[in-house]
């Protein structure tokens, strides 16, 4: 009996030491920075002070000015409206895509090697590709739309608020979607023929098929992947920077941009790191969520 | 015998040819990170590096181009870390922030063992001292001309030069007559006068010539400068914007591309500018001048500086001070016109040869030593980044159609005086 117990204690411990590699890891990856982060933002910081030896008074203002401010609040509407709306697009157009890929066509290959290159290219250039296709004066979009009778003058797409808005939705839906492509043709792989066969002897015509045997199929897919392309879309700096800045006014301004700016630009980092702890709590309930879901659909 | 003979001779052979290298390991390199080492004043940067290089033994200034944002940035970060380069080569919009947090060394005692004058330079220099201290060496004063088209004003049945403008309104009405459709098929291809709105620190600059162009600063006597002052400067833009005349929401180098190939017929940019000519079409370049900018006054203000910073080891700064030294006088400064075609800092060092070289220098040259205004705001400029997003925010708002020049006056008055006053 007794033996058996000091095995069971070895074991524990072992599992215990075995595990603490790992817990070493997040404590010093994850935790330590996100303690930083929310140190900061109770502090009045500036970029300068921080590796300088200067007591730093505790302060709630940084907070309490977020709040207040309307900037804060416009910032958050338009992080939704960027992260929803290019989530949505990129989702749709990777669904989209991996139906097409899933079926057997000549140059299937080369055709996949084209949907996926957009993953490939670094989100600055990709952005900035965008940027030219939307010029005001030479760009294609523009040339397009002229060519086709669509305007008669060409439009300053990023100039104006909801065009750059638009613009900004979908160069990042561009630049993501290829990871739903690849999430989604693997799922279709899972997918049994015989169960699409069955549902085509019944009867069942291309659209009944997609909505009532395919994509129920890929559930599980849709959540995860939504859920992480959702979270990339908050921290997304990149397309908006390069391409509008977060103009014009500050209609594509959302809070990762913010955060850039107040901490990069302005050197504000304890109030640049209170918008941080912000977005990180957004991040979180995300995250909240999609775990609720995810356990629910994966272990009833 | 013959054996030791040929090892010693091996010996000898192998010390004098690895001397020189030895020596060069064992030289004092000099970091000196720039943005400025491609266009205008590259050529000069370099031949004061080789200068000094070839005149102080155990010494050498290493150039490393870096563009302009990152090169701030990383300049801020190596300044944090406690690891600055040896020579700190600063946009002067930058500099009073790292001055003003104790980066940077005072020059004082050094300057003065040299006999360094601040009356000698250019007002601009005034400028950088901070707490009645000097903390760098100006390189340039801002000063701005009238780059323009002459074959678009003959076109347009205009004299050159008579006809150039004369004052605000006159450069906006002739900024409306130069907006063309050269090909018929309905669109504007020839635009007035190229001028930045974007969301960017460019849009804070061309602001900043109206508003000085009026006679106003962006501070005056401690305070902010009167919202309708404010209005009619965004007026001026929105009458460029609704006449077509700028193409709305460029940045400085989509609209110096406007001009210097042949689809803009005027733009506003600073002394720098002429070297952009070398671009431009052959057929093209006789017709591209320079003109005083037709406004009554302009901005004016240091440019860039160079500095040492606070971090070094004493001998790394004396080291450093030595190249500073080298090109504050005046046979570098001369140079500095002659190679360059910029106006240098130190006082009538502007030769006859760089007058050849350079037919625009005069130009500018007068601009720099008659502008009275700031072209920062005085008493925030450790604060002008955030000063200037303001600016660029509330014009971009302009320019979507939000608000308009009212608005945006109203909105940009009151964030300033809420953040900064």
């Amino acid at each position: 009996m007794f033996r058996k117990r000091g095995l069971e204690a070895q074991r524990a411990r072992l599992l215990a030491l075995c595990a603490l590699p790992a817990a070493l890891t997040v404590l010093l990856l994850i935790a330590w920075p996100i303690w930083l982060t929310l140190d900061l933002s109770l502090h009045r910081v500036r970029l300068f002070d921080i590796l300088r030896d200067r007591p730093l008074a505790f302060s709630l203002r940084n907070y309490q000015r977020l709040l207040v401010e309307p900037r804060f609040w416009d910032s958050l509407w338009h992080t939704l409206v960027f992260v929803i709306g290019s989530t949505w697009l990129a989702f749709l157009w990777g669904l989209a895509t991996a139906l097409l890929l899933a079926r057997q066509f000549a140059g299937r290959v080369a055709v996949r090697l084209a949907v996926i290159l957009p993953w490939a290219v670094p989100a600055t250039i990709g952005s900035l590709v965008w940027m030219f296709l939307f010029d005001g004066n030479l760009g294609l979009v523009n040339h397009l739309l002229l060519s086709a009778g669509v305007v008669a003058q060409p439009i300053a797409f990023l100039v104006h608020d909801r065009f750059a808005m638009l613009a900004v939705v979908l160069a990042h839906a561009w630049q993501s979607y290829p990871f739903f492509t690849v999430m989604f043709l693997a799922g279709l792989q899972r997918l049994s023929p015989e169960l699409l066969n069955a549902a085509k002897v019944d009867g069942a015509g291309p659209w009944q098929r997609l909505r009532h045997v395919t994509l129920p199929a890929l559930t599980d897919v849709m959540l995860v992947s939504g859920f992480l392309s959702l979270l990339a879309a908050i921290r997304d700096v990149e397309t908006i920077l390069v391409m509008t800045g977060g103009g014009p006014g500050r209609a594509t301004e959302t809070l990762a941009i913010r955060i850039y700016n107040e901490t990069f630009r302005f050197y504000d980092v304890g109030f640049g790191a209170a918008q941080g702890v912000m977005a990180f709590l957004l991040s979180l309930l995300l995250v909240l969520f999609a775990f609720r879901r995810l356990s629910r659909s994966f272990w009833g | 015998m013959i054996r030791t003979t040929r090892r010693g001779a091996l010996a000898l052979g192998a010390a004098t040819l690895a001397a020189p290298a030895l020596a060069q390991s064992q030289a004092m390199v000099l970091d000196m990170p720039s943005y400025q080492l491609r266009e205008g004043f590259g050529p000069w940067w370099h031949a004061a590096a080789e200068a000094f290089n070839q005149a102080n033994d155990g010494l050498r200034v290493n150039l490393i181009e870096v563009p302009y944002e990152p090169h701030h940035q990383q300049l801020t970060t190596r300044f944090i870390a406690k690891n600055p380069p040896d020579l700190c080569h600063i946009s002067a919009r930058y500099f009073y922030g790292f001055a003003d947090q104790g980066f940077l060394e005072p020059l004082d005692r050094r300057l003065a063992a040299i006999g360094w004058k601040e009356v000698d330079f250019i007002p601009a220099q005034k400028d950088m001292r901070r707490d009645g201290r000097v903390y760098a060496q100006l390189l340039l004063g801002y000063s701005y001309g009238l780059y323009y088209n002459a074959a678009m004003f003959e076109a347009a049945g205009l004299a050159m030069p008579q006809d150039l403008p004369r004052d605000l309104p006159q450069l906006l009405a002739m900024a409306k007559r130069l907006t063309r459709d050269r090909d018929g098929d309905g669109r504007t291809d020839q635009f007035g006068l190229a001028w930045p709105t974007a969301n960017s620190s460019a849009t804070y600059a061309y602001l900043t010539y109206l508003i000085t162009g009026m006679g106003r600063d962006w501070v005056e006597e401690g305070r902010l400068l009167p919202r309708e002052v404010l209005q009619q400067a965004l007026e001026a833009v929105q009458t460029l914007l609704r006449d077509g005349a700028t193409p709305p929401g460029i940045d400085t180098n989509p609209a110096r591309q406007l001009f210097w190939q042949g689809n803009a017929a005027m733009i506003v940019d600073g002394s720098w500018g002429v070297a952009y000519r070398k671009d431009s079409p052959e057929a093209l370049k006789p017709a591209l001048r320079v003109a005083p900018l037709p406004l009554r006054n302009q901005a004016a203000g240091p440019s860039n500086v160079l500095a040492i910073p606070a971090d070094r080891p004493a001998e790394r700064k004396d080291a450093a001070f030595r190249f500073l030294a080298l090109i504050q006088s005046p046979e570098w400064q001369r140079k500095y016109g002659e190679i360059g075609g910029n106006p240098p800092a130190r006082l009538g060092m502007v030769t006859e040869e760089a007058r050849r070289l350079w037919p625009e220098l005069p130009i500018f040259e007068k601009a720099a030593a008659e502008s009275t205004s700031s072209f920062m705001p005085r008493g925030h400029e450790g604060d002008f980044s955030r000063w200037s997003a303001m600016v660029a925010e509330n014009v971009t708002a302009m320019v979507a159609g939000r608000v308009d020049a009212a608005g945006a006056a109203a909105a940009l008055h009151r964030d300033l005086t809420n953040t900064f006053f």
